[in-house]
């Protein structure tokens, strides 16, 4: 059964012939699911796009966004998809702990545990850093905006310090509900991880 | 004025017949201004309900502030007066000692809350010096929940924001509680003022700013108004929707569409009923109007023309239906709001029984015109009277037909009334022709059975012994009147059955499934690794999760050959549906489960098989999606494609409050996807809950935990309470349409009469005329109602399509004991009638007239 799956996984992005290939997962919430959106508009998939243009198609992109998902599936889901063998693994949780006034203790713990297991088996992960509205109380806002950079020294990973960088509470760029990106928003979001992954991508 | 004493001494004159008519028609519309005045206080008892939930009849809120443009817009919609109320919520961590919160903070301004109760623990039921205090310094009201989690008290300061603020109160009841029991943060209200004090609102902060309304006229109708605001906001506001609009009805969703099938059955029941009351009314007049007959005659021969005394009878009708409404309104004005005095334990907490002025006019319409417009085609036939008839031995109306003109004319205002009684009863065009349309069908096809059974009698006749000979050729010789009897007890007999028919597949629907147990938490986001710790702090209480099941997110990639994007034409609402969906595997159907198609899969799916997987759907949303048995569906399960074949199609009781997918797997497929459980808990003691909660927060923090019991409890009770009424009504019913045949059959007897008596002359005895009555009613009874009852059968079924979502259950016991009640009824009413022709002499019927 597991095989179908990891076989699968493989089949999905046709090998370019002569280039070696090379998997970017996203692992994520609803902003990385694109919740709202047509699953092309989804920031993954933009990027993606943008990759095949600008030449780079040997990179695939797989979107592992689930809705309301909190840092606790992160080494659940991490175990998982490692099993497929991704190289890059861009890691996009907490915005849901954050929402939901979870512990920040918490987050820390699941986050780290679930970079720890990504290094281990050799894959190499990218984390996008968070920050939750004011509304929230400064002290739990700023105890949580610190986690993001402290994983990332403490393991010496590459932090995009946020993926919401110029959408986040901007009207025009956001659907209804305030908080995720409409298809204009996730456009930018799309860029910024763009410029963001570039350089951590191997150059044909 | 002659005219008019005449009538009065008429009917004093015909006392017996006068109050029978007056009791029947009085007792008949008491039961029908009590329908319809129960159905008015039931719409009113859950408004006022739904009201208090959102604390008023609506609501437009938005994340970003609240402008005149945006007042405008909802001005536009509503075009009514009002009152309103504002509010600012958003979520914020509050710190205590040694603990914190994420908690809903909400600025209040003097006018909330617009509806429902609000009670303060100490200050009790929030009046306008309690606001007053609250708006006029920095203090705050809490959630009981928030005050023992941060182990704080009355009177001790919480710091919010860059405020500090007192906890003044602690709340008890807060009628908004059960819409905010979703997100499971606790309350802390404040004064408008002081919220924008905070400091918490800056840019990029969540805020939720809402008006509330309160409109000056309650009946207002609403349906439209969510699709105009949107409609309004992309006119006004661009392709920018950041504007909710929500109304009070929508609040209590969850039972709309039981109380939805509530109403319409009610409205059903009121129909059928009229329509009985019609049936019954007519006979009843048929009755007195063969025995006024020569009355008429005589009036005739004494120079009087057939329109005055068509003129008379209608006047002495009128007068007889205006004095039954008269009485009947009088009656229902004292006893109706003393009922649910008598059904306290049954109705809910403060249901008010209220006479409406429309039941009152509604009473007097049908009284005076409905017994009017019901004896109009017997009345018809004083045309057909002659002074000539006096000299016959037996005086009665003609069976000839009348003039096919008269006959149309006669028979039209019935027609039209009913239509317009069961289109205004039904609040449907549709239904209410519908209705009408079948009653006529029903009509046309119990008239072609009884005239086919009847000439079946005949052949049978032929090899039958005396007393079955002359019980077989009385009914094939005297068809016209056999065929009027068949046709009235059927008709009685559908009208009886469609009632418990649609009662029984209501009840079905809104019926729990054995094993129910009320749940008390949903949990959402359990980690298959924390499976195992939250059994064990649960067991620690004594406590088990039941329903687990797995969740595995996805979207929808394809439908069969077609894409789901291209699927015809659907709202953005749909689409979204369809985009993101959970996904669920289980090895065999739940106990809330039904399958209606397809077959359930064997086992595991194995891998190179060469089989795809089976899907089962839930058979609404198959429709929904456009979905059939065979179709493949690929989903995009986490960026890995997965494709299944429907293999069923299931009906899911959403009533046994489990959680319910509308897509699951066949088990071997998705087990190894990233997913996460839903579970429930159920029969946790109210004091035990918190400490549960808190327990599973400190130790699995991301866990959510939903108290559903109270809700739960809710609509259990109201869904009781339904159940309980629709039976009620069903008895009813069936009561009030026996009533109506035994008048019915009681007519029939007497117009045979002649019959009999000449039969007692001819030597007959006792028992030779006992049996042929017995046959005869034997026949028509049995005949009439299995037929009546078959038929009902197919009409409730089509209302139940039409009407009740299909839903539909052979009610067989009480069609059965239909069928032989009143099969009995027809024969036992003939005996006795008999009996009283039996006991007289010969001679004192001759002289009868």
């Amino acid at each position: 059964m597991l095989r179908a799956l990891i076989i699968s996984l493989l089949f999905l992005s046709p090998s370019v012939l002569g280039q070696e290939e090379y998997t970017v997962l996203f692992l994520g919430d609803s902003l990385t699911e694109g919740l709202g959106l047509d699953a092309v508009q989804a920031y993954p998939s933009l990027v993606d796009e943008k990759l095949q243009a600008e030449g780079y198609g040997h990179i695939n992109v797989i979107n592992a966004g689930i809705s309301g998902s909190t840092s606790a599936s992160a080494l659940e889901r991490m175990q998982w998809y490692v099993r497929s063998q991704p190289d890059l693994v861009f890691l996009a949780l907490g915005a849901n702990d954050g929402l939901r006034g979870l512990n920040v203790a918490n987050m820390r713990n699941n986050l780290a545990e679930a970079i720890e297991f990504a290094l281990s088996n050799n894959v190499d992960v990218a984390l996008a850093g968070m920050l939750i509205p004011p509304n929230m109380g400064e002290e739990y806002t700023t105890e949580f905006a610190r986690v993001f950079p402290d994983l990332a020294a403490h393991y010496d990973i590459p932090l995009m310090p946020f993926l919401l960088q110029d959408v986040a509470a901007m009207p025009e760029l956001n659907q209804a509900d305030g908080i995720h990106p409409n298809a204009e928003g996730s456009v930018i979001v799309a860029a910024h991880v763009y410029d963001f992954l570039l350089p951590l991508l191997p150059q044909e | 004025m002659l005219w008019l004493r005449l009538a009065g001494k008429e009917i004093i004159n015909n006392f017996r017949f006068s109050l029978f008519f007056i009791v029947n028609l009085t007792i008949g519309l008491i039961g029908f201004i009590a329908l319809d005045s129960f159905k008015n206080s039931i719409d009113t008892h859950l408004a006022n309900n739904s009201r208090a939930i959102l604390t008023a009849d609506a609501q437009i809120s938005s994340n970003f502030p609240l402008t005149e443009v945006e007042y405008g817009i909802a001005d536009d919609i509503f075009d009514a007066e009002y009152e309103y109320s504002d509010q600012i919520s958003f979520l914020s961590m509050l710190a205590g000692n040694d603990a914190s919160r994420m908690s809903q903070l909400i600025g209040i301004d003097e006018n909330y809350p617009q509806y429902g109760e609000f009670i303060l623990q100490e200050g009790g039921l929030l009046n306008a010096e309690l606001r007053q205090e609250l708006m006029n310094s920095n203090s705050v009201w809490v959630a009981r929940d928030l005050l023992l989690t941060l182990d704080l008290e009355i009177g001790d300061s919480i710091r919010i924001g860059e405020t500090d603020f007192v906890i003044a109160d602690v709340i008890d009841i807060d009628p908004s509680s059960t819409i905010s029991v979703m997100s499971n943060f606790p309350p802390v209200y404040m004064g408008l003022d002081q919220i924008q004090e905070t400091g918490l609102i800056q840019l990029g902060s969540r805020i939720s700013y809402s008006r509330f309304y309160r409109f000056a006229d309650q009946d207002i109708n609403m349906d439209t108004w969510e699709d105009e605001f949107r409609q309004a906001e992309l006119e006004v506001l661009g392709d920018m929707r950041r504007l909710r609009m929500e109304t009070h009805e929508e609040q209590s969703e969850d039972l709309g569409r039981i109380l939805g099938y509530m109403n319409d059955y009610l409205g059903l029941i009121a129909l059928i009923a009229l329509f009985l009351a019609g049936v019954g009314a007519a006979y009843l007049f048929r009755s007195f109007f063969t025995s006024r007959f020569k009355d008429m005659a005589i009036l005739m021969c004494l120079g009087g023309t057939p329109k005055q005394a068509y003129l008379m009878t209608l006047l002495q009708i009128t007068m007889l239906g205006t004095v039954s409404a008269i009485i009947a309104t009088a009656i229902s004005f004292v006893a109706l709001p003393v009922l649910p005095q008598l059904f306290a334990n049954f109705l809910p907490r403060g249901f008010e029984n209220e006479m409406e002025m429309s039941s009152v006019f509604l009473a007097l319409f049908l009284g005076i015109m409905g017994s009017v417009i019901c004896c109009l085609p017997i009345l018809s036939k004083i045309y057909d009277l002659h002074p000539l008839d006096l000299f016959h031995e037996k005086v009665q109306p003609s069976k000839a037909m009348p003039h096919w003109k008269r006959h149309a004319v006669s028979y039209a205002p019935i027609l039209l009334v009913f239509w317009g009684l069961g289109i205004w009863q039904s609040s449907s065009l549709l239904i209410g022709s519908l209705f009408i349309g079948g009653f006529l069908l029903a009509i046309l096809v119990l008239g072609a059975l009884a005239w086919y059974i009847l000439s079946l009698c005949d052949s049978f006749s032929a090899r039958s012994g005396v007393t079955r000979k002359l019980a077989l050729r009385n009914l094939s010789r005297n068809r016209l009147g056999a065929i009027s009897c068949f046709l009235a007890i059927g008709l009685g007999s559908l009208l009886i059955n469609l009632i418990p028919q649609i009662e029984k597949g209501l009840q079905e629907e809104i019926s729990q499934p054995d094993d129910f147990s009320v749940p008390d938490f949903f949990m959402f986001d359990i980690q298959p690794d924390q499976l195992e710790p939250l059994q064990e702090v649960l067991a620690g209480f004594g406590h088990e999760l039941a329903f687990l099941s797995p969740q595995v997110r996805a979207r929808m990639q394809e439908i069969s050959s077609g894409d789901v994007d291209a699927f015809e034409e659907t709202t953005e609402e749909q689409m979204r549906e369809r985009r993101s969906v959970n996904l669920t595997y289980q090895d065999e159907l739940k106990s809330s489960e039904e399958l209606v198609a397809g077959t359930v899969w064997n086992g595991n799916w194995e891998f190179g098989s060469g089989e795809l997987p089976g899907i089962s759907l839930e058979e609404g949303y198959a429709e929904r999606i456009g979905a059939g048995i065979g179709d493949t569906i690929t989903f995009d399960v986490q960026s890995v494609p997965i494709t299944g074949r429907v293999m069923n199609l299931r009906r899911v009781d959403w009533n046994s409050f489990q959680p319910n997918f509308f897509i699951s797997f066949q088990p071997g497929v998705l087990d190894p996807a990233p997913k996460t459980f839903v579970a429930a808990v159920s029969n946790v003691p109210t004091e035990q809950q918190l400490l549960i909660q808190n327990a599973i927060v400190e130790e699995l923090q991301n866990i959510s935990i939903i108290n559903v019991g109270e809700i739960v409890a809710r609509i259990l009770d109201i869904t009781s309470q339904i159940s309980w009424g629709i039976k009620v009504m069903a008895y009813l019913a069936i009561f009030a349409g026996l009533v109506v045949l035994f008048s019915i059959a009681r007519y029939e007897v007497k117009s045979r009469f002649w019959e009999i008596n000449l039969l007692k002359i001819l030597g007959a005895n006792f028992n030779d005329v006992k049996s042929i009555i017995q046959i005869e009613f034997g026949i028509l009874g049995f005949f009439a109602a299995f037929a009546g009852i078959t038929i009902s059968l197919l009409m409730s079924y089509a209302l139940a399509w039409f009407v009740f979502d299909s839903i539909w259950q052979l009610a067989w016991t009480s069609s059965l004991f239909s069928i032989l009640a009143i099969t009995f009824l027809s024969v036992l009413t003939a005996l006795v009638a008999t009996m009283s022709v039996l006991r007289q002499k010969p001679l004192d019927l001759l002289r009868a007239d």
